[in-house]
């Protein structure tokens, strides 16, 4: 009998545990809800383990039906909270459950560190300007700065190269590809002729631009930074073709398993255009010509690590009859050489959860060759930059982020027989803590250490940027930074000299909701220790302030597929620098700049039309034979361009047809004056108007299917 | 001693018959709410449905029929609501759960052909920027076909996103119809694997080839 009682226990418990036979039926039920006591809709209710279970209402409401004896756990999760559980005892009765979850960060849900940035891409967050939107700015004819220039806070190019940020002269905004400074982010450059970005904005997936303020982990600008990110692997093997009416590009782009590799050349002459589509004011004794060749291989060496490596070398020529001599004060012919070989590599990796890292070499050498009437100038920049970064994330959202550069340049200038030459090892180290108090308040703050072998000099740089979500959809904030720069490489040929400085305070107020974008900023920028230029020596005695407001408004609902978008700035702004005598405003400042832009996409006919329209109030100029120091302005500049895409297909192939006219009412801009012993001459764009025609062609590419 | 057999034999009995209702349980409960799921019109519904099946897949730990249709819900969802925020949400939920299905159960061309139908409709909530996906969705069909060629969702999802597609970028209706009429055609053929197994998609193909 004993066996038979042995043989029996196990099958009787387990056919009694198979049907759980006795068990109380328990009616269960409660409220969801935050931590602020406001209900939470559609959260799943589940008895661990189990079918049983429910979704709670609009009020939070739940209740269910369950079958248990013993305790049980019931977990509760919904979308943006963190999953709790509650052990539930048959025995001692509850009347109704409350339950209170934790909310999760998610960069959805989160205040955003962006006061002072538009971060383009869709990963952005901010104000998005993808690489459509930049391609599609009438004017700008897809070239990123022409794009950047009708944000609020960057300045209208009066033929200067470069971006002018608040006040700042247009070489104080650096630009950054993957980390990585960027010395000669343009193509050869001649005085008053604003000249293109050397990248296509289609080789970038994040575009961000800082208006007031960048992280410590760049510097040696005092303005702003530009930062951008080159796209990943393609996801297909194909071939892009473009026409235009300046030249041609040719990409072809390739993707085996984990490794992509994009190949790319092009080349531009501007004779058959500047001579029948755009004529010219100025004279060119050779149009400008220019060709790129090179190629980005990226390796995906792991699912979390990447490698990438950009290689390219461009070379440009071009010359200009009657060009106004600075140096000679005269009118002279010149005729400009000009080498690019830029090369970027980096590593990213995943050590785990919380740690990512990466590593960034790059090197670049630029060697211009100039040819004036009687005088012969050379100019060589050569730069080196090895970077470390590694970032640790804490808790849900807050990061961590420290790292290290290395930067050796190697700058010299040659005129007629002597020549000068300089070489600096700069050493740059880097703390930086993104902290997120709460979902509704953030603060970034950093720390940058920089030090200089040529300048025998170092810099602390402490940054502060405290952001404060006031509403679901608005934000405030407030930064502070410091930020150091070399002078210019023209004057650290002639002498050794201290960093610049520029300290900028802002203050910032957001409103994103679906659709509509607001944001308005009031700044003050205190720049100290500029270079005041005595002739026979260099001093850092120079000083200024910029200040002003910005605002800006865009609207992508009101209207389907119509985007407008309106942006004015204020800016006072005075200085003494350079060849000043006192304090004055310079040449490059606005004090109101205005921009309208409008962007509509006609789905009917495939066509896509957008036009901008630009207002700046007339800047300074230096007139020798004024009593006072720049206190003459030129007359306001006015400039609508109009630009049209048509989207279709040649040969089955996915091709858009676009045309770009700036100044298409061919309004006379006079950027200012220069002045020689005997006449004024007037500064104005090459061409009155200007005509782009073009068209891209995707061979093997069919990504514009969508739903 | 026979009553010892019978005794032991009814409890065996007894305890075979309480694993099977276990999973009868899962049938019904897995039957019902996809019938449920033709019914159903609003978010809210989808959702409720959506968290049903969660549950039934944390319990079963072994099947992915739960996490598919959990997916299948939050898609329906997402596609009920005008809310573009949510929208993403609902999606990227729905491929973490195809992602869970697919470690269930592997090279399941069900699992691919409905996570190219989320991949296509997270490019439908912003077409201007995100078009660049498109290549990422259509892999997910590629593999799904692949796997199944006889799997008419396949040709439902490949057709209903070229149908949608406007002509100048090589879609439109005309385009469209072969890959419709495939589908039809499997669909008439289509053998459940079993009681469970989707076979959504028949109205939506009727519905498509019948618009003007």
């Amino acid at each position: 009998m004993k066996k038979m009682i042995f043989l029996y226990t196990p099958l009787l418990s387990c056919s009694l545990l198979c049907f759980k036979l006795e068990a109380q039926e328990l009616f269960i039920r409660g409220y969801i809800k935050d931590h602020l006591h406001q209900p939470i809709p559609l959260a799943s209710v589940t008895v661990k383990q189990s079918y049983d279970g429910a979704t709670s209402d609009s009020t939070g409401f739940f209740s269910f039906v369950t079958k248990r004896n013993s305790p049980f756990w019931i977990t509760v999760g919904a979308l943006g909270y963190h999953t709790d559980s509650l052990l539930y005892d048959p025995n001692e009765a509850m009347d109704t459950i409350q339950m209170h979850l934790r909310e999760r960060y998610t960069t959805l849900n989160t205040v955003s560190i962006s006061a002072g940035s538009f971060v383009s891409g869709v990963s952005g967050k901010g104000i998005a300007l993808s690489s459509i939107e930049v391609a599609t700015i009438a004017g700008a004819a897809a070239d990123i700065y022409g794009a950047l220039r009708t944000l609020p806070g960057a300045g209208v190019a009066f033929g200067e190269t470069g971006l002018s940020v608040r006040g700042g002269s247009p070489g104080e905004t650096k630009m950054f590809i993957d980390g990585m400074l960027v010395k000669n982010p343009f193509n050869a450059q001649t005085p008053d002729i604003a000249a293109r970005g050397r990248f296509s904005v289609f080789q970038f997936k994040n575009i961000a631009f800082s208006t007031g303020g960048y992280s410590a982990q760049y510097g040696q600008a005092l303005s702003s930074a530009l930062s951008q990110e080159t796209q990943d692997l393609p996801e297909k093997t194909y071939t892009r073709i473009t026409a235009l009416t300046v030249g041609t590009e040719l990409e072809q782009f390739i993707r085996h398993k984990n490794t992509g590799l994009v190949i790319f050349g092009n080349y531009y002459n501007l004779s058959a255009s500047n001579r029948y589509l755009n004529p010219q004011q100025i004279s060119w004794t050779r149009d400008p010509q220019q060709g790129t060749f090179g190629f980005q291989y990226m390796q995906k060496v792991s699912t979390n690590d990447l490698f990438k490596i950009y290689v390219d070398h461009s070379i440009a020529k071009m010359g200009i009859q009657n060009y106004f001599n600075t140096r000679t004060n005269s009118l002279e012919d010149i005729s400009l050489d000009n080498r690019n070989t830029y090369i970027n590599s980096t590593y990213t990796g995943r050590l785990s959860h919380k740690w990512k890292w990466q590593t960034g070499l790059s090197f670049q050498d630029k060697k211009d060759v100039i040819d004036f009437a009687i005088d012969d100038a050379g100019r060589k920049d050569q730069l080196l930059q090895a970077r470390v970064l590694a970032t640790y994330l804490l808790g849900d959202v807050s990061t961590i982020r420290f790292g290290s550069e290395f930067f050796y340049s190697d700058q010299s200038e040659t005129l007629n027989d002597s020549s000068r030459n300089y070489q600096d090892h700069l050493m740059a180290t880097f703390l930086e803590a993104d902290v997120y108090l709460n979902r509704s308040l953030v603060f970034r703050t950093g720390l940058r250490v920089e030090q200089s072998q040529y300048l025998k000099q170092q810099n602390l740089a402490p940054r502060l940027m405290l952001t404060y979500k006031t509403g679901p959809v608005s934000q405030f904030a407030f930064s502070y930074g410091q930020y150091f720069q070399h002078p210019d490489d023209d004057y650290l040929l002639r002498q050794r000299l201290n960093f610049q400085k520029s300290e900028n305070f802002t203050i910032n107020y957001e409103y994103m909701a679906d659709g509509y974008t607001f944001r308005s900023e009031l700044y003050y920028k205190n720049y100290s220790h500029l270079i005041k230029d005595y002739g026979a020596y260099l001093t850092n005695g120079g000083d200024g302030f910029a200040r002003g407001l910005d605002i800006f408004w865009r609207d992508k609902k009101t209207i389907k597929d119509l985007e407008y978008r309106i942006s004015y700035s204020f800016l006072d702004t005075q200085r003494d620098f350079q060849d000043f005598p006192h304090h004055a405003t310079p040449t490059f400042a606005s004090k109101h700049t205005f921009n309208l832009l409008y962007r509509q996409y006609f789905k009917k006919t495939n066509t896509q039309l957008f036009s901008t329209y630009t207002f700046a109030s007339g800047r300074t100029y230096y007139n020798p034979n004024s009593a006072a120091f720049l206190s003459d302005r030129s007359p306001h500049y006015h400039n609508f361009s109009l630009g049209a895409n048509y989207f279709t297909n040649l040969m089955r192939q996915f091709t858009v047809l676009f045309l770009n006219v700036d100044n298409i009412l061919g309004i006379r801009q006079i950027f200012g004056y220069r002045f020689d012993q005997q006449q004024r001459y007037t500064i104005s764009p090459p061409a009155r108007r200007s005509i782009l025609i073009g068209a891209v062609l995707s061979i093997g590419d069919r990504t514009f299917r969508q739903n | 001693m026979k009553k010892v057999f019978i005794l032991s034999f009814a409890l065996i009995a007894f305890a075979i018959a309480g694993v099977k209702a276990q999973t009868n349980q899962y049938f019904a409960a897995m039957q019902k709410e996809i019938n449920a799921l033709e019914q159903m019109e609003s978010q809210e519904e989808f959702l409720t449905a959506a968290n049903i099946f969660e549950r039934i897949g944390e319990a079963e730990t072994k099947e992915w029929y739960p996490l598919y249709y959990a997916a299948y819900a939050k898609l329906l969802g997402g596609i009920m609501t005008r809310d573009k925020q949510r929208q993403d949400e609902l999606y990227d939920q729905a491929l973490l759960l195809l992602n869970k299905a697919d470690q269930r159960s592997p090279r399941n061309s069900e699992i691919y052909a409905l996570k190219g139908y989320v991949k296509f409709m997270m490019i439908a909530v912003d077409p201007m920027n995100r078009y660049q996906d498109g290549a990422a969705a259509d892999k997910e069909l590629a593999t799904a076909e692949l796997l199944n060629p006889e799997n008419p969702r396949v040709f439902l999802i490949k057709g209903q996103n070229i149908f949608y597609t406007p002509k100048a970028y090589g879609g439109g209706r005309e385009e469209a119809t072969p890959m419709l009429l495939k589908a039809e055609k499997l669909f008439q053929a289509d053998l459940k694997v079993d009681s469970l197994a989707p076979n959504w998609g028949k109205q939506r193909i009727l519905f498509l080839l019948n618009q003007q």
